[in-house]
């Protein structure tokens, strides 16, 4: 019976490993919609604040420095409370997933931040009430607890509902399980192996936390990001454990078929590393672009603005003209089957309908 | 919602009304799960996200389909293929319903072709039972209701909960609080749904969790050393003695299933004590069962049951309380088992309680459902704030001590990770 393959059918292989043009392509497309919204709901009584407004809009590359920063803020966040590396790589796809659907315009990142990490011990089985996460961002548990609750589906949604996510310390496990084979294949002890398994744990560990910080995880497969960290590491052997790396790369390509292509891969995502690894902008270039996030905001997922609340009264009228008009051809039925062919509107009834939806819609 | 016409309600689960509805873009028919959003406090409920999670990753033709998923008011709607009735329904329709030979052999391969694919996940579904098997309009087989479901086979994992599965459905292995189990869990399970389809009536209805392991040892034997070499180390095994009895013969199971050697042979495979040599759901498919004439009936002339969702009126009785009061094994049966001393309480914790509610409920309830304790606390325990910080805590958890199991399942995992690296090196 053909074995069947997880990966090749995840909602990660098919829906969220995207090429790097796609990635760029994506993000200005909300950056656009973004600003497109914002021109178009600006408050009306001030036209010309709201030209300051768009001048004030983070760029898209402020908004890479951005989520760059909260990632690095997410990892210390999940250090704080000790979490499995395996949630710390959730967390930030999750992050980088989303802001592939929204911009830091119409969502706050660091709402969002927050509530990717609430959403991965939920999904990973280490639940982590909202009141305890608060002490780790170190603020007030109910504000924490409000905002964390209050994402919570737009996140979902930003995600397609899509959780499960494969990470590359799982394959790099395996890739080193298969290594520590190969080596006693060789007449290796145990221990021997072990130790160069472990040695070269260590150091992979290393790059692929710092590819989590680049787009490493939306545009390769687990499998590669590990087979890259792996090489990375294999760099500072020497002697016959530097052989016995190299046969087992070799095995390595040998089963991967067009092995330029494998080669073209590796060096991406080593510079993908480097990026990942590259240092913050300087603190007060941050604040200024957070400053900005909160001085110009998409009105349309933002409560407290006046579009947000003009949309939802919109939303409420159509629902009432909907539920109208179903009364309505309700009623048309019903005089059909009395056999009155045409229906007398009844002046009574349009009234009834038409006036909450005028109401609701000037309120 | 604007999306869905809205129709009568199909039934009631424990997280909310199922209803039917027919999408107004594409005219298909599709029932829709409710979800309240229960306590304020923890948010989107943690059995529809473990629901979603899996449904979404698992496309199958024996796996319930989730079509789509949306919030509307406070509420969260799950979007599922239509589905007429359950496996429960047909069972229990000895009135209108015979099943043959070929019927069981579909329904049994329907339902170990849904799990092998969870399994080839590595999702154990943790639930399987007869009314979580779903009868498609045509026929279809489906498993349904994977908020119990779970990953499992890391070499991280720690500790899963034994409150999973109806009482009458759990393996062993559970009963006796084994906390790193994994899809052989699943297999017992199906065992115990194959004697159902074949008796019409629920094989083990244990009222409690020790009740329910000596109704297994009496009909199974009571394991051996040799039988199942672990099962002294688990951890309530040792806090009762059980009264040795031999495993029944192949001819009397013949005699009680009225069936072939072949069946009798799955079912012993199936329901085997030793975990670790269980069958598979994908051993089981190549099992000469499924060679053997008659062969499986095509789903499209499975029987149905006259009575489709939502139809039922209020008086049908769900998930095998009527059979349990009829099978008149009320808990003050047991005198055949305890033969040494009882030497603590059994099963530890607050275990008893739940059981002394659990008897009381079979009378009355009307279903069977999760034990109330399976929630989200599992494995992992709650990270508390402190420590040394990340590179400490992340180095810890580097060198896990592998089993063998766990090694298995490394070279397994491994393997799809390199068909994964094949196919994105071709790309
Ligand atoms: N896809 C479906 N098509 C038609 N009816 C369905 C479908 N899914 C569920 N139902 C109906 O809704 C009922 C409730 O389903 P649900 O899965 O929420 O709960 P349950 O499995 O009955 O209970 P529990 O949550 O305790 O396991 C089912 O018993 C069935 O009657
Ligand atoms: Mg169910």
């Amino acid at each position: 019976m053909a074995s069947i393959n997880s990966w090749l059918t995840s909602s990660h292989k098919t829906r969220w490993i995207l090429g790097d043009q796609e990635l760029e392509k994506r993000r200005a497309a909300c950056y656009e919609k973004s600003l497109g919204e914002i021109e178009r709901y600006k408050p009306e009584s001030a036209s010309t604040s709201a030209a300051d407004n768009l001048a004030v809009a983070v760029s898209l590359e402020e908004q890479k420095q951005l989520l760059s920063y909260y990632e690095k803020t997410l990892s210390k966040i999940c250090s704080l409370f000790r979490m499995p590396r395996k949630i710390l790589a959730i967390s930030i796809v999750y992050l980088k997933r989303f802001y592939l659907k929204f911009t830091v315009l119409d969502h706050e990142p660091w709402r969002i931040m927050v509530t990717c990490v609430y959403l991965a011990c939920k999904v990973e089985n280490a639940y982590l009430a909202a009141e305890e996460l608060a002490k780790g961002v170190q603020q007030d548990a109910r504000v924490v607890e409000k905002i964390v609750l209050g994402s919570e589906m737009t996140l979902l949604q930003g995600l397609d509902f899509d959780l499960v996510v494969h990470t590359p310390y799982a394959s790099l496990r395996g890739f080193l399980y298969e290594l520590e084979n190969c080596c006693q294949f060789e007449g290796w002890d145990p221990d021997r192996a072990e130790t160069l398994s472990s040695a070269l744990r260590k150091r992979a560990n290393k790059s692929l936390d710092a590819l989590l910080f680049s787009d490493a995880p939306l545009t390769f497969s687990p499998g590669i990001l590990a087979y890259a960290a792996l090489q990375v590491a294999a760099k500072k052997m020497e002697g016959e454990d530097k052989q016995m790396v190299e046969s087992f790369f070799g095995h390595c390509r040998s089963k991967a078929g067009n092995t330029e292509k494998l080669a073209e891969f590796v060096k991406k995502v080593h510079k993908l590393g480097a990026r990942g690894s590259a240092s913050l902008a300087d603190e007060g270039v941050l604040k200024e672009i957070d400053r900005k996030v909160k001085l110009c905001r998409n009105p349309v997922y933002d409560p407290t603005s006046d579009q947000y609340k003009k949309q939802q009264a919109e939303k409420q009228a159509q629902k009432l003209r909907a539920k109208a008009n179903l009364k309505r051809s309700a009623a048309a039925s019903d005089a059909r089957a009395l056999g009155l062919t045409e229906i007398a509107e009844n002046p009574d009834s349009k009234r009834r309908k038409s006036s909450p939806t005028n109401r609701v819609v000037a309120g | 919602m604007e999306h869905y016409e809205k129709g009568p309600t199909l039934g009631e689960g424990t997280f909310g009304r199922v209803f039917a509805a027919t999408d107004k873009r594409t005219g298909r028919r599709v029932a829709i799960k409710k979800i309240r959003m229960g306590k304020a406090k923890e948010g989107v409920n943690v059995t529809a996200i473990r629901e979603i999670k899996f449904l979404r990753e698992l496309q199958h033709e024996n796996v319930i389909e989730l079509i789509d998923v949306f919030p509307h008011k406070r509420n969260l709607y799950l979007v599922y293929e239509y589905m007429t009735s359950d496996l429960e329904a047909v069972i229990k329709d000895k009135a209108n319903l015979r099943l043959r030979v070929g019927d069981v052999k579909a329904y049994m391969r329907a339902i170990l072709q849904g799990l092998a694919a969870c399994h080839g996940h590595w999702i154990m579904h943790r639930d399987v039972k007869p009314n979580n098997i779903l009868l498609g309009p045509s026929g279809q087989v489906k498993l349904a209701d994977f908020g119990a479901g779970r990953v499992f086979g890391s070499p991280n994992d720690k500790k899963f909960t034994t409150q999973v599965f109806a009482r009458w459905y759990r393996a062993p292995e559970l009963l006796f609080d084994s906390q790193l189990y994994s899809s052989a869990v699943d297999m017992w399970a199906v065992g115990c749904v194959f004697a159902e389809l074949m008796l019409r009536r629920p094989w083990l209805p244990g009222n409690n969790d020790l009740e329910q392991l000596s109704l297994i040892f009496e009909a199974l034997g009571t394991p051996t050393e040799e039988q199942w070499p672990g099962m002294k180390s688990l951890p309530t095994a040792s806090q009762v003695v059980f009264k040795p009895i031999a495993s029944p013969t192949a001819a009397s199971l013949r005699q009680l299933f009225r069936c072939g050697a072949d069946a009798v042979d799955l079912l012993q495979q199936l329901l085997c004590f030793d975990p670790s040599r269980r069958m598979s759901a994908e051993q089981a498919l190549r099992h000469e069962y499924f060679g053997n004439e008659p062969a499986a009936t095509p789903w499209a002339d499975l029987p149905r049951p006259a009575v489709p969702f939502g139809e039922e009126g209020s008086s049908r009785p769900q998930g095998g309380a009527r059979e349990a009061a009829e099978a008149g094994a009320g808990a003050g049966n047991n005198g055949h088992l305890l033969q040494g001393v009882r030497r603590s309480s059994f099963p530890p914790e607050g275990d008893c309680a739940r059981d002394a509610t659990g008897v009381k409920a079979s009378a009355s309830e009307v279903r069977m459902s999760l034990p109330a304790e399976m929630k989200m606390g599992e494995n992992e325990r709650t990270p508390v704030l402190g420590g040394n910080g990340h590179r400490d805590s992340l180095e810890a958890g580097e060198r896990p001590q592998l089993g063998s199991a766990d090694k298995n399942y490394l070279r397994k995992r491994k393997l799809d990770m390199d068909r994964a690296f094949e196919l994105a090196s071709n790309d």
